[in-house]
């Protein structure tokens, strides 16, 4: 099982960040998830960053790109994915709390 | 509070500059549960200082669908009376994780300040040099000044530091539910902004037993909500035709609240193709339409609906509540009713209406209970799955105590 990301589906709600946080400690709070939502604001550029064992999701608005671990990015994601390097990796998990809860199916689990 | 809510709240007196961490009771929360009906008890208690009552609901923040909710409470200089406006987007879930569940704001300050709060630390900030700046400028200084992107702001421009009844607290670079001119009260307490970055936790009396039903909820939430978005999500807001033909060649993404999976909110670019998926150089390419409503009482008012994006975009820098200055639009250009919104930032003209809870969304029976509970009244109109006797379930899950459906009346 992994998880699939469709950036242009996201709404930026943020329920995978709560999702995976709550799996990991059972509580409520956006900081302890593999999964990290990002925005510029003003730019209105959002989309999400997971975290897997060797590699990073990056789930941007103009597509999908998978970052081996050690490569840096040229983008602005890559900027804002620091903090997401300090975070446990997806583990896989079934039934997962942050597909379950995605209102828009911008994560799906593959198997 | 062990479960659902912070351990404290927050009593500010803005004249001493001086915080004061309050433990909020199980006692307390049984009687008067939260959002805007928790807001009054503490607006009572602390009315001789004319506060303004930054407050939660049990469920804000938490994964039941639309826990965006925060909660405004103060007297409004529109309508005298005490009022709650919404505040939403991820401002009512970020005031829960700084560690306060409720701020209560009092007396004003010597000087222009902007109170930043975070990781359970409430900071005064010297504003002086950002009042006058509009409220984009606001968020940019204080997000730099601080370091962090993901601070949540609820501030004013121009309007509000002239303190007109037509003053709206914005969210970061948008707009709130603020129908009730409590942009002016931020600006007769010389408060600029109220800054939150909230990297608390809460926890659940029993975690399986509250993810099993809200995920139940969720579902039918979901279910109501269907594929409505962005121009079609919620009809009461009565975009007109060509207002909505305009919105379609501009349109960029649309976009939810926290934890909420009604997109009512889309991004118009006007200053960029809005095809253009990537971050370019261009910093300010439009703006959201966080205020449906708003933005179609701007081109009611007579504005070429192509230029409706940009003439809302000035009223979000300078602080004004869309639906109060709209009417008053008296030219039909961008230019020409950009100049005259920048007049009424320094006038003190605004319509009266009479209402407790702001006009953000229709009021049903459930409407109250949402802003009890801190659950998004734009949800709620769609979804009737939220009601109170889900809150008092969800409620009872989540803290152990025992809540019963008309706990979530005022």
């Amino acid at each position: 099982m992994t998880i699939q990301v469709d950036p242009q589906k996201c709404i930026n709600c943020g329920a995978c960040e709560l999702g995976c946080s709550f799996y990991r400690d059972e509580v409520f709070t956006t900081m302890s998830s593999s999964v990290m939502m990002y925005r510029e604001e003003k730019r209105n550029y959002f989309g999400l960053m997971l975290k897997r064992e060797d590699d990073m999701i990056l789930g941007r608005p103009e597509g999908v790109e998978i970052q081996k671990e050690g490569e840096a990015s040229d983008s602005d994601a890559g900027a804002s994915a620091k903090p997401i390097l300090l975070r446990e990796p997806c583990d896989e998990c079934k039934d997962a709390l942050c597909v379950r809860f995605c209102p828009t199916g911008c994560l799906i689990e593959v198997d | 509070m062990d479960n659902m809510y912070t351990e404290y709240y927050l009593v500010v007196d803005l004249a001493t500059g001086e915080a004061e961490e309050i433990e909020l009771e199980e006692e307390f929360v049984q009687e008067y549960v939260g959002g805007a009906k928790l807001n009054m008890a503490l607006y009572e208690e602390h009315k001789d200082g004319d506060p303004i009552v930054l407050g939660t609901g049990l469920l804000t923040g938490t994964l039941v669908p639309g826990s965006c909710l925060g909660v405004i409470t103060a007297k409004s200089p529109v309508t005298g009376k005490v009022a709650h406006a919404p505040f939403t987007w991820s401002a009512g879930a970020e005031l829960k994780l700084t560690g306060y569940s409720f701020v209560v704001i009092k007396n004003k300050a010597a000087n222009p300040t902007y109170l930043w709060l975070h990781d359970e630390i409430a900071d005064f900030v010297d504003a002086s040099e950002l009042w006058g700046k509009n409220t984009w400028d606001a968020v940019d200084v204080i997000r730099d000044e601080q370091g962090e992107d993901r601070i949540q702001l609820l501030s004013i421009g121009k309007a509000g530091e002239n303190k007109l009844s037509t003053a709206m607290i914005t969210n970061n670079y948008w707009g709130t539910g603020d129908r009730f001119g409590f942009g002016a009260l931020f600006g007769e307490k010389n408060l600029k902004s109220v800054a939150m970055r909230g990297m608390g936790e809460l926890e659940v009396d029993d975690p399986d037993a509250f993810i099993e039903k809200t995920k139940s909820v969720f579902d039918d939430v979901k279910s109501q909500v269907g594929d409505a978005k962005g121009l079609d999500a919620i009809d009461y807001a009565k975009i007109p035709a060509d207002l909505k033909d305009a919105a379609k060649k501009q349109l960029h993404r649309v976009e939810a609240d926290f934890n909420s999976p009604l997109a009512y909110k889309f991004f118009l670019k006007y200053r960029e193709d809005p095809s253009v998926m990537l971050s370019t150089d261009v910093e300010e390419p439009g703006v959201l339409v966080s205020d449906p409503i708003g933005y179609a009482a701007i081109a009611n008012a007579g504005v070429v609906p192509a230029d409706a994006g940009e003439v809302l975009e000035a009223m979000f820098k300078l602080g004004l509540n869309p639906v109060a200055v709209a009417s008053k639009l008296t030219a039909k250009d961008k230019a020409g009713a950009i100049a005259e919104l920048e007049k009424f930032a320094e006038s003190s003209e605004a319509d009266k209406f009479d209402a407790v809870f702001s006009p953000i969304a229709p009021m049903s029976d459930r409407t109250e209970a949402a802003y009890i509970a801190g659950i998004c009244p734009v949800l709620v109109a769609k979804a009737e799955a939220l009601n109170a006797d889900i809150f008092a379930e969800l409620a009872s899950i989540g803290t152990g105590l025992d809540f019963k459906a008309d706990a979530f009346k005022m």
